[in-house]
Protein backbone atom coordinates (compact mmCIF):
# COMPACT_ATOMS: atom_id res chain seq x y z
CA UNK A 1 0.00 0.00 0.00
CA UNK A 2 1.63 3.45 -0.82
CA UNK A 3 2.45 6.17 1.87
CA UNK A 4 0.51 8.44 0.55
CA UNK A 5 -1.94 6.63 0.93
CA UNK A 6 -1.30 5.11 4.42
CA UNK A 7 -0.98 8.35 5.74
CA UNK A 8 -4.67 9.60 4.36
CA UNK A 9 -6.07 6.81 6.14
CA UNK A 10 -3.91 7.26 9.35
CA UNK A 11 -4.73 10.72 9.64
CA UNK A 12 -8.35 9.98 8.39
CA UNK A 13 -9.01 7.78 11.65
CA UNK A 14 -7.33 10.36 14.06
CA UNK A 15 -9.68 13.23 12.84
CA UNK A 16 -12.75 10.90 13.43
CA UNK A 17 -11.19 9.36 16.43
CA UNK A 18 -11.44 12.87 17.79
CA UNK A 19 -14.37 13.97 16.57
CA UNK A 20 -16.14 11.43 18.02
CA UNK A 21 -14.64 12.12 21.54
CA UNK A 22 -15.45 15.86 21.70
CA UNK A 23 -11.93 16.23 21.57
CA UNK A 24 -11.25 17.41 17.66
CA UNK A 25 -10.09 21.39 18.65
CA UNK A 26 -7.99 20.29 21.39
CA UNK A 27 -5.95 17.93 19.66
CA UNK A 28 -6.19 18.62 16.30
CA UNK A 29 -2.97 20.19 16.31
CA UNK A 30 -1.45 17.37 18.11
CA UNK A 31 -1.52 15.45 14.95
CA UNK A 32 1.30 16.70 12.48
CA UNK A 33 3.82 16.45 15.92
CA UNK A 34 2.49 13.10 16.91
CA UNK A 35 2.63 11.11 13.94
CA UNK A 36 5.66 13.40 12.82
CA UNK A 37 8.07 13.44 15.56
CA UNK A 38 11.27 15.62 15.15
CA UNK A 39 13.63 12.24 15.44
CA UNK A 40 11.88 10.17 12.36
CA UNK A 41 13.43 10.28 9.36
CA UNK A 42 11.40 12.61 7.18
CA UNK A 43 9.67 12.43 3.56
CA UNK A 44 10.09 15.92 2.39
CA UNK A 45 12.93 17.79 2.80
CA UNK A 46 12.50 18.17 6.86
CA UNK A 47 10.16 16.90 9.19
CA UNK A 48 9.02 20.51 9.25
CA UNK A 49 7.50 20.31 5.76
CA UNK A 50 6.08 17.17 6.26
CA UNK A 51 4.25 18.66 9.17
CA UNK A 52 3.16 20.86 7.47
CA UNK A 53 2.26 18.94 4.37
CA UNK A 54 0.12 16.93 7.31
CA UNK A 55 -1.22 20.12 8.23
CA UNK A 56 -3.02 20.66 4.69
CA UNK A 57 -3.98 16.86 4.26
CA UNK A 58 -5.86 17.65 8.03
CA UNK A 59 -7.73 20.93 6.23
CA UNK A 60 -9.05 18.97 3.16
CA UNK A 61 -10.07 15.71 5.68
CA UNK A 62 -12.04 18.83 7.72
CA UNK A 63 -13.80 19.94 4.70
CA UNK A 64 -11.41 23.04 3.40
CA UNK A 65 -10.11 23.52 0.00
CA UNK A 66 -6.87 24.94 -0.48
CA UNK A 67 -8.65 28.33 -1.12
CA UNK A 68 -9.57 28.69 2.59
CA UNK A 69 -6.38 28.06 4.27
CA UNK A 70 -4.64 30.80 6.55
CA UNK A 71 -0.80 30.01 7.52
CA UNK A 72 -1.35 31.73 10.76
CA UNK A 73 -4.36 29.98 11.96
CA UNK A 74 -4.05 26.58 13.91
CA UNK A 75 -6.32 23.60 12.56
CA UNK A 76 -8.29 23.98 15.82
CA UNK A 77 -9.34 27.16 14.24
CA UNK A 78 -10.68 25.17 11.18
CA UNK A 79 -12.00 22.42 13.74
CA UNK A 80 -14.02 24.96 15.20
CA UNK A 81 -15.46 26.04 11.86
CA UNK A 82 -15.91 22.27 10.51
CA UNK A 83 -18.12 21.17 14.07
CA UNK A 84 -20.35 24.65 13.45
CA UNK A 85 -21.01 24.32 9.95
CA UNK A 86 -24.47 23.64 8.87
CA UNK A 87 -24.11 22.35 5.19
CA UNK A 88 -21.21 20.06 4.00
CA UNK A 89 -18.22 21.59 2.05
CA UNK A 90 -18.91 22.87 -1.74
CA UNK A 91 -15.96 21.31 -3.22
CA UNK A 92 -15.05 17.71 -3.83
CA UNK A 93 -11.30 18.01 -4.67
CA UNK A 94 -8.84 20.30 -3.84
CA UNK A 95 -4.70 20.40 -4.59
CA UNK A 96 -2.84 21.34 -1.61
CA UNK A 97 0.06 23.47 -1.90
CA UNK A 98 2.52 22.38 0.59
CA UNK A 99 2.14 18.93 -0.79
CA UNK A 100 2.51 20.11 -4.72
CA UNK A 101 5.99 19.59 -5.40
CA UNK A 102 5.79 21.54 -8.14
CA UNK A 103 7.10 19.06 -11.18
CA UNK A 104 9.03 20.37 -13.75
CA UNK A 105 8.11 17.38 -15.74
CA UNK A 106 5.84 17.02 -19.05
CA UNK A 107 9.42 17.05 -21.21
CA UNK A 108 12.04 14.49 -21.86
CA UNK A 109 15.06 14.85 -19.96
CA UNK A 110 18.65 13.13 -19.94
CA UNK A 111 19.84 11.45 -16.63
CA UNK A 112 23.53 10.78 -15.37
CA UNK A 113 22.51 7.56 -17.90
CA UNK A 114 24.67 9.71 -20.05
CA UNK A 115 28.21 8.89 -21.13
CA UNK A 116 28.80 11.37 -23.54
CA UNK A 117 29.28 8.92 -26.07
CA UNK A 118 30.90 9.83 -29.89
CA UNK A 119 28.19 8.33 -31.68
CA UNK A 120 25.75 10.70 -30.74
CA UNK A 121 22.72 9.46 -31.67
CA UNK A 122 20.43 11.25 -29.92
CA UNK A 123 21.48 14.07 -31.74
CA UNK A 124 21.44 12.68 -34.89
CA UNK A 125 17.54 11.18 -34.29
CA UNK A 126 16.23 14.45 -33.21
CA UNK A 127 14.02 16.57 -36.26
CA UNK A 128 14.69 19.75 -34.53
CA UNK A 129 18.24 19.85 -33.84
CA UNK A 130 17.10 20.35 -30.25
CA UNK A 131 20.02 17.97 -28.87
CA UNK A 132 23.36 19.47 -28.28
CA UNK A 133 26.82 18.50 -26.09
CA UNK A 134 27.94 21.82 -24.07
CA UNK A 135 28.94 20.08 -20.24
CA UNK A 136 28.88 16.25 -18.97
CA UNK A 137 26.27 14.78 -20.78
CA UNK A 138 23.51 15.61 -23.73
CA UNK A 139 21.58 18.38 -23.49
CA UNK A 140 17.62 19.11 -24.88
CA UNK A 141 16.95 22.56 -25.94
CA UNK A 142 13.44 22.31 -24.35
CA UNK A 143 12.08 25.33 -26.32
CA UNK A 144 12.90 23.26 -29.79
CA UNK A 145 11.79 20.08 -28.44
CA UNK A 146 8.66 18.70 -29.86
CA UNK A 147 8.56 15.78 -27.97
CA UNK A 148 8.93 13.00 -30.69
CA UNK A 149 10.56 10.78 -28.35
CA UNK A 150 13.37 9.54 -30.91
CA UNK A 151 16.47 10.50 -29.18
CA UNK A 152 14.74 8.65 -25.86
CA UNK A 153 14.40 5.22 -28.59
CA UNK A 154 18.08 6.41 -30.25
CA UNK A 155 19.61 5.75 -27.15
CA UNK A 156 21.91 2.74 -26.58
CA UNK A 157 22.20 3.35 -22.67
CA UNK A 158 18.23 4.52 -22.54
CA UNK A 159 19.76 7.88 -20.92
CA UNK A 160 16.77 9.72 -22.40
CA UNK A 161 13.62 9.71 -20.60
CA UNK A 162 10.07 11.50 -20.56
CA UNK A 163 9.44 12.67 -17.23
CA UNK A 164 5.56 12.99 -16.59
CA UNK A 165 3.82 15.18 -14.77
CA UNK A 166 1.81 12.76 -13.01
CA UNK A 167 -1.54 14.84 -12.23
CA UNK A 168 -1.79 16.27 -15.63
CA UNK A 169 -1.12 12.93 -17.84
CA UNK A 170 -3.71 11.39 -15.65
CA UNK A 171 -6.23 14.06 -15.80
CA UNK A 172 -8.65 13.15 -19.08
CA UNK A 173 -9.57 16.72 -19.64
CA UNK A 174 -6.61 18.95 -19.19
CA UNK A 175 -7.71 20.55 -16.09
CA UNK A 176 -4.74 20.79 -14.13
CA UNK A 177 -3.23 24.21 -14.27
CA UNK A 178 -0.22 26.09 -12.84
CA UNK A 179 1.09 28.95 -11.71
CA UNK A 180 4.43 30.75 -11.80
CA UNK A 181 6.02 28.49 -9.47
CA UNK A 182 5.19 25.50 -10.83
CA UNK A 183 2.43 24.39 -8.48
CA UNK A 184 -0.41 22.97 -9.35
CA UNK A 185 -4.25 23.56 -9.48
CA UNK A 186 -6.82 22.22 -10.51
CA UNK A 187 -9.34 24.54 -12.57
CA UNK A 188 -12.82 24.09 -11.84
CA UNK A 189 -14.24 24.80 -14.67
CA UNK A 190 -12.39 22.18 -16.67
CA UNK A 191 -12.72 19.47 -13.81
CA UNK A 192 -15.11 16.71 -13.92
CA UNK A 193 -14.35 14.93 -10.33
CA UNK A 194 -13.28 12.20 -11.71
CA UNK A 195 -10.27 11.74 -8.92
CA UNK A 196 -7.73 10.62 -11.42
CA UNK A 197 -5.06 13.23 -10.22
CA UNK A 198 -5.98 12.44 -6.11
CA UNK A 199 -4.67 8.72 -6.89
CA UNK A 200 -2.48 10.01 -9.63
CA UNK A 201 -0.07 11.97 -7.78
CA UNK A 202 3.26 10.59 -5.91
CA UNK A 203 2.94 12.95 -3.58
CA UNK A 204 -0.29 13.26 -2.25
CA UNK A 205 -1.34 16.83 -3.19
CA UNK A 206 -4.74 16.31 -4.89
CA UNK A 207 -6.77 15.75 -2.17
CA UNK A 208 -10.52 14.79 -1.66
CA UNK A 209 -12.38 17.61 0.44
CA UNK A 210 -13.94 15.47 2.83
CA UNK A 211 -17.14 15.39 4.91
CA UNK A 212 -16.12 13.10 7.46
CA UNK A 213 -16.69 15.43 10.33
CA UNK A 214 -20.35 16.55 9.33
CA UNK A 215 -21.29 13.05 8.98
CA UNK A 216 -19.70 12.48 12.96
CA UNK A 217 -21.16 15.77 14.15
CA UNK A 218 -24.84 14.32 12.66
CA UNK A 219 -23.93 10.66 14.24
CA UNK A 220 -22.70 12.28 17.80
CA UNK A 221 -25.90 14.73 17.27
CA UNK A 222 -28.48 12.09 17.48
CA UNK A 223 -29.75 12.71 13.99
CA UNK A 224 -31.65 10.20 12.01
CA UNK A 225 -28.73 9.13 9.61
CA UNK A 226 -29.24 6.42 6.89
CA UNK A 227 -26.56 4.76 5.04
CA UNK A 228 -26.46 4.70 1.29
CA UNK A 229 -23.88 1.97 0.14
CA UNK A 230 -22.92 1.40 -3.22
CA UNK A 231 -23.03 -1.67 -4.91
CA UNK A 232 -18.96 -1.91 -4.96
CA UNK A 233 -19.61 -1.83 -1.48
CA UNK A 234 -19.34 -5.97 -1.85
CA UNK A 235 -15.42 -6.34 -2.18
CA UNK A 236 -14.13 -3.75 0.38
CA UNK A 237 -14.11 -5.27 3.32
CA UNK A 238 -12.90 -9.32 3.84
CA UNK A 239 -16.14 -9.82 5.70
CA UNK A 240 -19.59 -10.46 4.21
CA UNK A 241 -21.25 -6.94 3.59
CA UNK A 242 -24.14 -8.00 5.73
CA UNK A 243 -21.66 -7.63 8.57
CA UNK A 244 -20.53 -4.20 7.27
CA UNK A 245 -24.30 -3.20 7.45
CA UNK A 246 -24.52 -4.21 11.32
CA UNK A 247 -21.35 -2.34 12.24
CA UNK A 248 -22.47 0.80 10.82
CA UNK A 249 -25.63 0.30 12.84
CA UNK A 250 -23.27 -0.17 15.92
CA UNK A 251 -21.93 3.28 14.99
CA UNK A 252 -25.04 5.12 15.05
CA UNK A 253 -26.65 4.66 11.73
CA UNK A 254 -30.65 4.34 12.01
CA UNK A 255 -30.86 2.50 8.79
CA UNK A 256 -28.79 1.51 6.07
CA UNK A 257 -30.06 0.91 2.23
CA UNK A 258 -28.27 -0.46 -0.56
CA UNK A 259 -28.11 1.44 -3.89
CA UNK A 260 -27.76 -1.64 -5.98
CA UNK A 261 -31.79 -1.76 -5.53
CA UNK A 262 -31.88 1.67 -7.11
CA UNK A 263 -29.42 0.26 -9.67
CA UNK A 264 -31.61 -2.54 -10.44
CA UNK A 265 -34.53 0.36 -11.64
CA UNK A 266 -32.44 2.44 -13.08
CA UNK A 267 -31.10 0.17 -15.74
CA UNK A 268 -34.81 -1.07 -16.27
CA UNK A 269 -35.60 2.82 -17.10
CA UNK A 270 -32.60 3.07 -19.29
CA UNK A 271 -33.53 0.00 -20.98
CA UNK A 272 -36.96 1.54 -21.72
CA UNK A 273 -35.73 4.83 -22.73
CA UNK A 274 -33.68 3.18 -25.46
CA UNK A 275 -35.88 1.23 -26.55
CA UNK A 276 -38.33 4.36 -27.13
CA UNK A 277 -35.58 6.06 -28.64
CA UNK A 278 -35.45 3.28 -31.15
CA UNK A 279 -39.45 3.33 -31.46
CA UNK A 280 -39.40 7.12 -32.41
CA UNK A 281 -36.15 6.49 -35.00
CA UNK A 282 -34.22 8.57 -32.83
CA UNK A 283 -30.24 8.63 -34.40
CA UNK A 284 -27.31 7.54 -32.25
CA UNK A 285 -26.88 5.36 -28.86
CA UNK A 286 -28.02 6.07 -25.62
CA UNK A 287 -25.47 6.71 -23.27
CA UNK A 288 -25.83 5.79 -19.32
CA UNK A 289 -26.10 8.32 -16.82
CA UNK A 290 -25.01 6.90 -13.54
CA UNK A 291 -21.73 7.87 -13.57
CA UNK A 292 -21.42 11.54 -12.68
CA UNK A 293 -17.66 11.79 -13.59
CA UNK A 294 -18.94 11.13 -17.13
CA UNK A 295 -22.11 12.93 -16.81
CA UNK A 296 -19.89 16.32 -16.61
CA UNK A 297 -17.43 15.37 -19.03
CA UNK A 298 -20.38 14.96 -21.21
CA UNK A 299 -22.02 18.53 -20.34
CA UNK A 300 -18.39 20.11 -20.76
CA UNK A 301 -16.98 18.72 -23.54
CA UNK A 302 -19.58 16.98 -25.87
CA UNK A 303 -22.30 19.00 -26.58
CA UNK A 304 -23.30 16.92 -29.47
CA UNK A 305 -23.78 14.33 -27.35
CA UNK A 306 -26.83 16.25 -25.01
CA UNK A 307 -29.45 14.58 -26.65
CA UNK A 308 -27.98 11.08 -26.42
CA UNK A 309 -27.19 11.19 -22.60
CA UNK A 310 -29.92 9.11 -20.36
CA UNK A 311 -32.88 11.33 -18.77
CA UNK A 312 -33.14 8.49 -16.36
CA UNK A 313 -31.54 9.90 -12.16
CA UNK A 314 -28.46 8.34 -11.10
CA UNK A 315 -28.95 5.01 -8.54
CA UNK A 316 -28.03 7.37 -5.80
CA UNK A 317 -30.46 10.24 -7.23
CA UNK A 318 -33.40 7.78 -7.15
CA UNK A 319 -32.81 5.86 -4.13
CA UNK A 320 -32.20 8.87 -1.91
CA UNK A 321 -34.92 10.48 -3.56
CA UNK A 322 -37.25 7.61 -2.74
CA UNK A 323 -36.21 7.36 0.90
CA UNK A 324 -36.43 11.68 1.79
CA UNK A 325 -39.90 10.92 -0.21
CA UNK A 326 -40.94 8.45 2.91
CA UNK A 327 -38.98 10.29 5.50
CA UNK A 328 -37.97 13.93 4.84
CA UNK A 329 -36.51 14.73 8.24
CA UNK A 330 -34.00 11.42 7.20
CA UNK A 331 -30.42 12.36 6.44
CA UNK A 332 -28.64 10.26 3.75
CA UNK A 333 -25.05 9.56 3.68
CA UNK A 334 -23.95 7.99 0.69
CA UNK A 335 -20.95 5.30 0.79
CA UNK A 336 -19.36 4.88 -2.09
CA UNK A 337 -16.26 4.30 -4.29
CA UNK A 338 -16.24 7.97 -5.61
CA UNK A 339 -15.35 11.80 -5.19
CA UNK A 340 -17.39 12.56 -8.29
CA UNK A 341 -20.65 11.82 -6.40
CA UNK A 342 -19.89 14.49 -3.91
CA UNK A 343 -20.48 17.00 -6.69
CA UNK A 344 -23.43 14.83 -7.95
CA UNK A 345 -24.73 15.58 -4.15
CA UNK A 346 -24.30 19.72 -4.38
CA UNK A 347 -27.22 19.36 -7.08
CA UNK A 348 -29.32 17.27 -5.24
CA UNK A 349 -31.61 18.38 -2.27
CA UNK A 350 -31.83 14.44 -0.96
CA UNK A 351 -28.32 13.30 -0.38
CA UNK A 352 -27.23 15.11 2.96
CA UNK A 353 -23.46 13.53 2.87
CA UNK A 354 -21.26 11.60 0.64
CA UNK A 355 -18.28 9.92 1.99
CA UNK A 356 -16.04 7.71 0.41
CA UNK A 357 -15.24 3.44 1.22
CA UNK A 358 -11.70 5.02 2.64
CA UNK A 359 -13.63 7.55 5.18
CA UNK A 360 -15.95 4.21 6.15
CA UNK A 361 -12.78 2.41 7.13
CA UNK A 362 -11.38 5.23 8.86
CA UNK A 363 -14.79 5.82 10.75
CA UNK A 364 -14.97 1.93 12.03
CA UNK A 365 -11.13 2.31 13.08
CA UNK A 366 -11.69 5.71 14.88
CA UNK A 367 -14.82 3.95 17.13
CA UNK A 368 -12.71 0.17 17.03
CA UNK A 369 -15.44 -1.54 15.70
CA UNK A 370 -14.63 -4.67 14.03
CA UNK A 371 -16.33 -6.42 11.80
CA UNK A 372 -16.55 -9.66 12.70
CA UNK A 373 -18.15 -8.82 16.14
CA UNK A 374 -20.59 -7.45 14.67
CA UNK A 375 -24.04 -9.04 13.51
CA UNK A 376 -25.31 -10.07 9.98
CA UNK A 377 -28.14 -7.70 9.13
CA UNK A 378 -29.22 -8.92 5.54
CA UNK A 379 -30.53 -6.78 2.99
CA UNK A 380 -33.84 -4.68 2.92
CA UNK A 381 -35.58 -3.41 0.27
CA UNK A 382 -36.55 0.04 0.66
CA UNK A 383 -39.82 0.47 2.01
CA UNK A 384 -41.96 0.49 -0.68
CA UNK A 385 -39.90 -0.62 -3.10
CA UNK A 386 -40.63 -4.80 -1.75
CA UNK A 387 -41.59 -5.66 -5.20
CA UNK A 388 -39.20 -4.06 -6.98
CA UNK A 389 -35.84 -5.51 -8.53
CA UNK A 390 -34.12 -6.66 -5.94
CA UNK A 391 -30.33 -5.47 -5.27
CA UNK A 392 -27.77 -5.66 -8.12
CA UNK A 393 -24.16 -6.18 -6.70
CA UNK A 394 -23.03 -6.73 -11.07
CA UNK A 395 -23.35 -2.61 -11.03
CA UNK A 396 -20.53 -2.24 -9.06
CA UNK A 397 -18.02 -3.61 -12.20
CA UNK A 398 -17.98 -2.21 -15.76
CA UNK A 399 -20.12 -4.34 -18.18
CA UNK A 400 -22.88 -4.86 -15.33
CA UNK A 401 -25.14 -2.07 -16.43
CA UNK A 402 -24.72 -3.23 -19.68
CA UNK A 403 -25.41 -7.21 -19.12
CA UNK A 404 -28.51 -5.63 -17.06
CA UNK A 405 -29.75 -3.40 -19.87
CA UNK A 406 -29.40 -6.62 -22.60
CA UNK A 407 -31.38 -8.63 -19.72
CA UNK A 408 -34.52 -5.64 -19.84
CA UNK A 409 -34.12 -4.54 -23.44
CA UNK A 410 -33.59 -8.31 -25.31
CA UNK A 411 -30.44 -9.84 -26.05
CA UNK A 412 -30.51 -8.10 -29.83
CA UNK A 413 -29.94 -4.90 -28.64
CA UNK A 414 -26.31 -3.84 -29.16
CA UNK A 415 -24.52 -2.77 -26.15
CA UNK A 416 -21.27 -1.11 -25.66
CA UNK A 417 -19.26 -0.54 -22.88
CA UNK A 418 -16.84 2.46 -21.91
CA UNK A 419 -14.73 1.23 -18.92
CA UNK A 420 -12.45 4.05 -17.99
CA UNK A 421 -12.41 7.51 -19.12
CA UNK A 422 -8.57 8.26 -19.81
CA UNK A 423 -7.27 11.18 -22.73
CA UNK A 424 -8.03 8.39 -25.40
CA UNK A 425 -11.14 7.29 -24.52
CA UNK A 426 -12.76 11.12 -24.56
CA UNK A 427 -11.06 11.68 -28.07
CA UNK A 428 -13.22 8.81 -29.50
CA UNK A 429 -15.69 9.99 -27.37
CA UNK A 430 -15.75 13.16 -29.22
CA UNK A 431 -16.24 11.54 -32.71
CA UNK A 432 -19.29 9.24 -31.44
CA UNK A 433 -20.44 9.13 -34.64
CA UNK A 434 -17.13 6.95 -35.96
CA UNK A 435 -17.29 4.54 -33.10
CA UNK A 436 -20.81 4.32 -31.73
CA UNK A 437 -23.23 4.96 -34.47
CA UNK A 438 -24.22 1.45 -34.70
CA UNK A 439 -24.81 0.99 -31.19
CA UNK A 440 -28.30 1.22 -28.98
CA UNK A 441 -26.91 1.65 -25.71
CA UNK A 442 -23.41 2.83 -24.71
CA UNK A 443 -22.53 2.40 -20.79
CA UNK A 444 -19.73 5.10 -19.49
CA UNK A 445 -17.73 4.66 -16.69
CA UNK A 446 -15.43 7.12 -15.28
CA UNK A 447 -12.99 4.26 -13.76
CA UNK A 448 -11.22 1.19 -15.16
CA UNK A 449 -12.83 -1.94 -14.56
CA UNK A 450 -16.23 0.67 -13.51
CA UNK A 451 -17.13 1.49 -9.62
CA UNK A 452 -14.57 -0.76 -8.04
CA UNK A 453 -11.64 1.10 -9.85
CA UNK A 454 -13.23 4.62 -7.92
CA UNK A 455 -10.46 6.73 -6.02
CA UNK A 456 -12.60 5.92 -3.21
CA UNK A 457 -11.81 2.35 -2.79
CA UNK A 458 -9.99 0.51 0.29
CA UNK A 459 -9.17 -2.10 -2.41
CA UNK A 460 -7.48 -1.97 -6.03
CA UNK A 461 -10.17 -3.32 -8.74
CA UNK A 462 -7.59 -6.35 -9.44
CA UNK A 463 -8.20 -7.20 -5.57
CA UNK A 464 -12.11 -6.77 -5.84
CA UNK A 465 -12.46 -8.96 -8.84
CA UNK A 466 -10.15 -11.68 -7.24
CA UNK A 467 -11.78 -11.63 -4.28
CA UNK A 468 -15.35 -11.75 -5.02
CA UNK A 469 -15.67 -13.08 -8.41
CA UNK A 470 -16.70 -10.20 -10.43
CA UNK A 471 -16.37 -11.31 -13.87
CA UNK B 1 14.51 -27.29 8.06
CA UNK B 2 13.09 -24.30 9.75
CA UNK B 3 9.36 -23.65 8.84
CA UNK B 4 7.38 -20.63 10.14
CA UNK B 5 3.48 -19.55 10.54
CA UNK B 6 2.85 -16.07 9.72
CA UNK B 7 -0.24 -14.69 11.64
CA UNK B 8 -1.63 -11.52 9.80
CA UNK B 9 -4.29 -9.14 12.10
CA UNK B 10 -7.12 -8.85 9.94
CA UNK B 11 -8.80 -6.34 12.48
CA UNK B 12 -10.14 -3.28 10.98
CA UNK B 13 -7.55 -0.77 11.96
CA UNK B 14 -4.35 -3.05 9.86
CA UNK B 15 -6.93 -4.26 7.03
CA UNK B 16 -7.91 -0.49 6.17
CA UNK B 17 -3.78 0.18 6.23
CA UNK B 18 -3.38 -2.67 4.13
CA UNK B 19 -3.35 -6.03 5.95
CA UNK B 20 -5.20 -7.40 3.06
CA UNK B 21 -2.69 -7.29 0.63
CA UNK B 22 -0.32 -8.94 2.67
CA UNK B 23 -2.32 -12.07 2.83
CA UNK B 24 -0.87 -13.05 -0.67
CA UNK B 25 2.93 -13.30 0.44
CA UNK B 26 2.88 -16.11 -0.48
CA UNK B 27 3.01 -15.27 -4.34
CA UNK B 28 5.69 -12.69 -4.08
CA UNK B 29 8.10 -15.36 -2.24
CA UNK B 30 10.37 -17.35 -3.99
CA UNK B 31 9.12 -21.27 -4.29
CA UNK B 32 11.87 -22.46 -2.15
CA UNK B 33 10.55 -19.81 0.37
CA UNK B 34 7.19 -19.74 -0.07
CA UNK B 35 6.84 -23.31 0.62
CA UNK B 36 7.99 -22.83 4.23
CA UNK B 37 5.71 -20.24 5.32
CA UNK B 38 2.12 -20.50 6.60
CA UNK B 39 0.24 -17.58 6.29
CA UNK B 40 -3.23 -16.79 7.91
CA UNK B 41 -5.21 -14.07 9.40
CA UNK B 42 -6.25 -13.74 12.46
CA UNK B 43 -8.73 -11.77 14.50
CA UNK B 44 -7.79 -8.33 16.76
CA UNK B 45 -5.65 -8.83 19.34
CA UNK B 46 -5.61 -4.76 20.35
CA UNK B 47 -2.02 -4.99 19.20
CA UNK B 48 -3.05 -1.47 17.58
CA UNK B 49 -3.07 -0.14 21.18
CA UNK B 50 0.11 -0.42 21.58
CA UNK B 51 1.83 3.90 21.28
CA UNK B 52 4.82 2.90 19.61
CA UNK B 53 4.21 0.92 17.63
CA UNK B 54 1.79 1.16 13.73
CA UNK B 55 -0.15 -1.30 12.35
CA UNK B 56 -0.38 -3.17 10.36
CA UNK B 57 0.42 -6.12 12.48
CA UNK B 58 1.36 -9.58 12.39
CA UNK B 59 3.23 -12.27 14.51
CA UNK B 60 6.02 -13.87 12.65
CA UNK B 61 7.39 -16.82 13.81
CA UNK B 62 5.72 -15.66 17.32
CA UNK B 63 7.66 -12.16 17.06
CA UNK B 64 4.90 -9.41 17.04
CA UNK B 65 6.24 -6.74 14.03
CA UNK B 66 4.56 -3.79 12.85
CA UNK B 67 3.97 -1.15 10.34
CA UNK B 68 4.38 -4.18 7.88
CA UNK B 69 4.69 -3.92 3.97
CA UNK B 70 5.12 -6.44 1.60
CA UNK B 71 8.92 -5.42 0.94
CA UNK B 72 9.44 -5.06 5.11
CA UNK B 73 7.64 -8.92 5.79
CA UNK B 74 9.40 -9.97 2.67
CA UNK B 75 12.74 -9.12 4.50
CA UNK B 76 11.44 -10.62 8.09
CA UNK B 77 10.72 -14.12 6.38
CA UNK B 78 14.20 -14.17 4.47
CA UNK B 79 16.07 -13.43 7.89
CA UNK B 80 13.96 -16.46 9.50
CA UNK B 81 14.34 -18.94 7.06
CA UNK B 82 17.95 -18.38 5.43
Amino acid sequence: MNRSAYIKRQLLSEVMKYAFSGELKEQVDRIPVSLFPREQASYRCCIYKDRAMVRQRILAILGFSHEQDDEIQPLSHFAGLALERKKVPGDSLTLMPELCSGCDGGKYKVSDLCRRCVARSCSQACPRNAVSFEGDRARIDQESCIKCGKCAQACAYHAVSYQPVPCEENCPVDAIARDEAGVRYIDKNKCIHCGRCVTGCPFGAPLDVSHAVDVVQGLLRGRKMAALLAPAVLAQFPEDPARLRGALLEAGFAAVYDVGQGAAQVAGMEAREGMERIEQGEDGALFSSCCPAWVLAQEKYLPNLEKQLSHTPSPMALTSARLKELEPELQTVFIGPCFAKKEEARSLETVDAVLSFEELGALLMARNIQLEDCPAVGYSPLPGWEAAQPLHWSFAKSDGLSENLLFAAGQDARVETVAGLDRKQMKKLSMADRFYSKKDFVEVMACTEGCIGGPGCLVPPEKAIKNFGFK
Amino acid sequence: MKNIKIEICMGTACYVLGAGELLDIGEQLPAHLADRVTVEGCSCKEWCQQRNLKAPFALVDGTLEGELTLEKLTGLIKEKLL
